[in-house]
């Protein structure tokens, strides 16, 4: 796909070519993976130091501001109901 | 002039944060109308800096960073700052609480000027993506800043602020300092806390400074950094001592990017060449785009899905740009055929090959260089393919995927447009890696 990277709403119908672009591009750099032969790894940590601490609370204020944030609220509750994003 | 030279004017009383601030500012009135750096400013930044000047004229204590103004990259949270990832998807979201870095940058009396542009949900390399209008680049707004701390580095060469914070997943934060002729720093994996970043990949991003100089992000570097409760993979790297010499790495790039910035790198190494022994070395580039693709496309999926819409902001198929509903659409094409190993174990497979390949490399030398991007930046709003936008991480991703620092510094101008020398050390080795870039920044 050739486009413009400045930002622009995306239609339904466009989302289905991007899912069909998509796959293809996918299988492509999936084929040119295709024939390492290495054991799966994780990343080393070299030399560090790690000793685990307290953990972490929360305050009044990050409450307050969070519940401002949420779309609905009831109370003492956010609602997180199934669609609530459209109200 | 250095951070340290300014912190040391500020607390001789040479310079007030007050002044500080307020020349910031104005220069932010002046230009962003034009340049669209700054999102959201903090209205508390003349209160924060005349609290620090009172501190000073009483002869209390002030920290590292008592005056020093920071840019922020919006998806790094600031509490009671808007923290949109210029995205409409978070328009009006206000953070709870401040990330680990923003809480040490404050514990030394640095102060917030606000929240800087970036490319939405950091999904892009150009700085065009934003919800909220393309950053422009302050050499020529007709040119892109680069991605996706789009803003963090237009922010510092535009003269915004003394330093800016950015994230890296795989060349965020080299890219923009290439293009904006300034100094980029990921650091290695770990290193620095990632709690209260909004996440793109949770396994490749990392926070870092932007800055005027090396010095001045080493100096930001040192505080940031640290083992973090709240970040189960931070740690504390050992501070490793400085050599009188390094061995230089040096990449084969031959066919891989611009001409003119391969000649600019190869003049650069052949002065390099004159203090320094180097050696000639392969990365393996030929998969880097490939492997991080598959990667950042499966943990960018997996970290949208609390954007439902139901806790906060709204849901983010529906409000999203392009590239962020691209790669949220492959992510799920890749989470549903995953039970055939298609996608994700190869890539996890090629990540364990590449980070062998560094292994090998750094037993014989102690750093690596070569350019930080293939390409100079294009003008606003130019067409270009999905292959050809990814292809410009070529040079920058490696170093996410194996969870190495790297640096990129400016190496020169061609035809008016910065570009970046990148340097790449092994884990917790920034000390080296600061240490040359030092010598070798013009």
């Amino acid at each position: 796909m050739v486009d413009s990277l400045t930002w622009r709403e995306v239609s339904d119908s466009e989302k289905e070519k991007i899912r069909s672009d998509a796959k293809k591009l996918l299988d492509e750099f999936s084929k040119k993976l295709g024939n390492i032969e290495i054991d799966e790894s994780y990343l080393e940590k070299g030399d560090g130091v790690r000793r685990e601490g307290v953990g972490w609370g929360s305050d009044e204020e990050f409450r307050k501001i969070m519940f401002s944030n949420a779309p609905l609220v009831e109370e003492d509750l956010i609602l997180a109901e199934k669609g609530g994003w459209k109200k | 002039m250095s951070i340290r030279q300014k912190v040391l004017d500020i607390k001789l009383g040479e310079l007030t944060a007050t002044q500080n601030v307020n020349d910031f500012l104005k220069t932010i009135d002046e230009k962003n109308k034009e340049l669209n750096i700054f999102l959201h400013l903090n209205s508390e930044a003349i209160k924060q800096a005349k609290e620090i000047d009172l501190k000073i004229k009483q002869g209390k204590e002030t920290g590292k960073l008592a005056g020093i103004c920071v840019a922020v990259k919006s998806n790094i949270s600031v509490k009671g700052l808007e923290t949109n990832c210029a995205s409409k998807v978070l328009e009006g979201y206000i953070s709870g609480y401040d990330a680990t870095v923003i809480k040490k940058l404050k514990d030394e009396d640095a102060i917030i000027l606000g929240m800087v542009n970036m490319d939405e949900f950091a999904c892009g390399g150009t700085g065009e993506s934003s919800a909220f209008g393309p950053t422009k680049n302050p050499i020529n707004s007709e040119l892109i800043p680069g991605g996706s701390s789009s803003g963090s580095a237009s922010a510092v060469a535009a003269k915004m602020c003394d330093f800016a914070l950015g994230s890296d997943t795989g060349g965020s934060i080299r890219n923009p300092a290439s293009h904006c002729g300034v100094v980029g720093l990921k650091p290695t994996y770990g290193s620095v806390s990632r709690y209260g970043l909004l996440d793109m990949a949770m396994s490749l991003d990392q926070i870092g400074p932007i800055t005027n100089s090396v010095e001045d992000s080493k100096f930001v570097f040192d505080v940031i950094k640290g083992q973090d409760d709240l970040d189960a993979t931070t740690q504390n790297y050992k501070e490793v001592s400085k050599k009188n010499k390094y061995k230089i790495g040096v990449v084969n790039i031959d066919e891989l990017c611009d001409k003119n910035i391969e000649k600019l790198f190869l003049d650069r190494v052949k002065k390099i060449s004159k203090d320094y022994e180097i050696t000639n070395v392969n990365l393996p580039l030929d998969i880097a785009i490939e492997t991080y693709y598959l990667l950042v496309y499966v943990e960018f999926f997996s970290s949208t899905r609390k954007y439902d819409g139901r806790r906060f902001g709204k849901k983010i198929e529906d409000f999203a740009g392009l590239e962020v509903i691209r790669r949220i659409i492959g992510g799920s094409e890749i989470t549903r055929a995953e039970h055939g190993g298609r996608h994700y174990q190869k890539a996890l497979k090629a990540r364990a090959y590449i980070k062998k390949k560094f292994d090998e490399i750094f037993k014989e030398v102690d750093l690596i260089i070569l350019p930080t991007v293939p390409a100079l930046p294009h003008k606003i709003g130019d067409k270009i393919s999905t292959k050809e936008m990814y292809a410009g991480d070529v040079f920058t991703s490696l170093a996410n995927i194996a969870g190495l620092p790297a640096i990129s510094i400016p190496m020169g101008i061609i035809d008016g447009k910065p570009t970046g020398l990148q340097i790449l050390a092994k884990h917790g080795y920034e000390n080296w890696l600061m240490d040359f870039g030092g010598k070798i920044e013009e």
